[in-house]
């Protein structure tokens, strides 16, 4: 499904700040699979993220989305593949836009914006927002700025993929709730990847969550993959493991 | 103050309201700070006065008005999106070399209308009403159909993805709306708006001025905050027709205080003294809505 190969990535490049984040970085993700990343802060998780979305462009080597060269395609033409879902909740959704006003905007992820009024398809979004339990659907008509980060963030989570994605790309997206929404954040994503059986990549910094979640494991460090891990092996996993290995990785 | 010192106030009012509607699309909606209507608004008086003055006919020249302003809107869209000039200094940079093009189109700095047929002057022979009267009504009706018009379009997936742009460009990419594009349509729309208006009041005054053009986003502006104040909506319908309202108060307050007779020279308003007291205006309203936000939790 994602095939990164050969991808060079420095900061501020041509400046005497310039700071290598991918040397020769090649990773290759299946249909299917849920991927949890993790690493330290400038392990290069994010740019990793921001090279697969198109915000930053690649300084060499190719990037694949299932069978198709994508490196070349802007941000704004590779939204038809991919959604995010950000750690900050106030950037998933337009605040001064209403909850219905931005299903609408969802429904027409990556396709041509018409000339059409938006109210069309929208009960289908409704569906899923009824479906969220969380009563959301009588405030279909508030600004999305009146509602708490754990709705934003779950209105972001349904907007990703009210048009099923190749690929949802989840920036910690849970780091800016408290614990209680946090959970429930969790499990919907869990439910959705499971009902959509969708591609997901989740960046974190919860070892546990890392544990609990996902059909695969990646750790950074430096830029580059120092542990690759799925399966059996991933489940049988346990913590203290787990933060030995990054503890190890953070010390080398 | 007379009667005909407030219908001729109104007129102004529903006239500026278009360009009210097109500061609303940039300042408001994409978040773009754009001074270009300074110099579309004369570009599109210029166009229309010069296409009157030689026969064409008067809607004709209203589109081409408004043409020619989406043209200088977009001219400041290719200087930010593409040059990356910073928004105010592109739309300044378009402001300034619109002066000259208007002179050029003009070919002199002013130009009267006397005899040539206006909309106007259409109008009224086709209604039978008179001068003052018709300028009214045959506003009134194209502000009715703008407002309509740009009502239905905000509503369109086409106008959501644009105030999704301008409200957070990093979701609207995300969600694959060009960021860019939408700069583009904005700034064409709002300025074919400013330009139209333009035409609209050079035909109306019967002249076109090259000097026309200044305090034109100030006016713009002040529609918007003073329709801001005086209607509090959350619906984008009422947020347009309040636009309109706030034209047409700031127009016959400033009639109004024209009007103010005080006996001395000083003390007294005079018009050449409107782009200040507009200027204050917009700062005191501003300021009262900043206090208010900063009041909220």
């Amino acid at each position: 499904m994602i095939r990164v190969m050969g991808v060079d990535k420095t900061f501020l490049p041509g400046t005497p700040d310039a700071r290598p984040l991918l040397r020769d970085f090649n990773l290759s993700i299946g249909s299917g699979e849920f991927v949890i990343l993790l690493g330290a802060n400038g392990a290069g998780k994010s740019t990793l993220f921001h090279l697969l979305a198109g915000t930053e462009s690649v300084d060499r080597g190719q990037i694949w989305l299932d069978g198709l060269d994508v490196t070349a395609r802007t941000e704004p033409q590779r939204a038809q593949w991919i959604s995010r879902v950000f750690q900050d909740p106030r950037q998933g959704s337009a605040a001064a836009l209403t909850l219905e006003e931005n299903l609408a905007l969802a429904l027409r992820r990556g396709l041509p914006r018409r000339l059409k009024g938006f109210h069309h398809a929208l009960s289908r979004a409704v569906a899923t927002v009824k479906e969220l339990g969380m009563g959301l659907e009588s405030r279909l008509q508030d600004p999305m700025q009146l509602f708490s980060g754990g709705q934003r963030q779950a209105v972001t989570l349904l907007m990703a993929t009210a048009l099923r994605p190749k690929i949802l790309l989840l920036d910690e997206h849970t780091a800016a709730l408290d614990p209680h929404a946090e959970a429930t954040i969790l499990a919907l994503t869990e439910r959705t990847i499971a009902a959509q059986g969708l591609t997901a990549l989740m960046i974190t910094h919860n070892l546990s969550h890392a544990l609990r979640y996902g059909t695969r494991l990646i750790m950074l460090r430096g830029g580059k993959i120092a542990l690759d891990i799925r399966g059996e092996e991933k489940k049988a996993l346990r913590l203290e493991e787990l933060y030995a290995k990054f503890g190890a990785e953070e010390r080398t | 103050m007379n009667l005909y010192a407030y219908t001729s106030a109104i007129e102004l009012g529903l006239i500026f309201s278009l360009v009210g509607i097109g500061v609303f699309f940039t300042f408001r909606i994409l978040d773009f700070p754009d001074l270009t209507v300074d110099g579309s608004f004369p570009l599109g008086a210029a166009v229309s006065a010069v296409l009157v003055h030689g026969g064409c006919n008067p809607w004709l020249a209203l589109l081409v008005s408004l043409a020619a302003g989406s043209t200088a809107g977009l001219c400041t869209a290719w200087l930010h999106t593409r040059l990356r000039v910073v928004h105010l200094l592109a739309s300044i940079v378009t402001m300034t070399a619109l002066y000259s093009v208007n002179l050029r189109i003009m070919g002199r700095p002013n130009l009267a209308l006397l005899e040539e047929e206006t909309i106007f002057s259409w109008a009224s022979r086709i209604l039978s009403l008179s001068q003052s009267s018709v300028i009214l009504c045959v506003s009134g009706s194209i502000v009715a159909c703008v407002l309509m018009l740009a009502w239905w379009f905000l509503r369109t997936e086409l106008g959501l993805a644009l105030r999704a742009s301008g409200n957070n460009p990093i979701m609207a990419r995300a969600m694959g709306v060009s960021t860019h594009g939408m700069i583009w349509l904005g700034l064409g729309i709002s300025n074919g708006l400013a330009a139209f208006a333009g035409g609209l009041y050079a035909q109306a005054q019967g002249s076109a001025d090259v000097g026309m053009g200044i305090g034109t986003v100030v006016a713009g502006l002040a529609a918007v905050i003073i329709g801001e104040a005086v209607l509090p909506t959350r619906r984008i319908g009422w947020m347009l027709v309040r636009v309109c309202a706030g034209s047409i108060l700031y127009r016959v307050a400033m009639a109004f205080a024209l009007s103010l007779d005080t006996g001395s020279a000083w003390y007294s308003v005079r018009s050449s003294d409107l782009n200040l007291v507009t200027a204050g205006l917009v700062v005191l309203f501003l300021a009262v809505s900043q206090r208010k936000k900063r009041g909220r939790p």
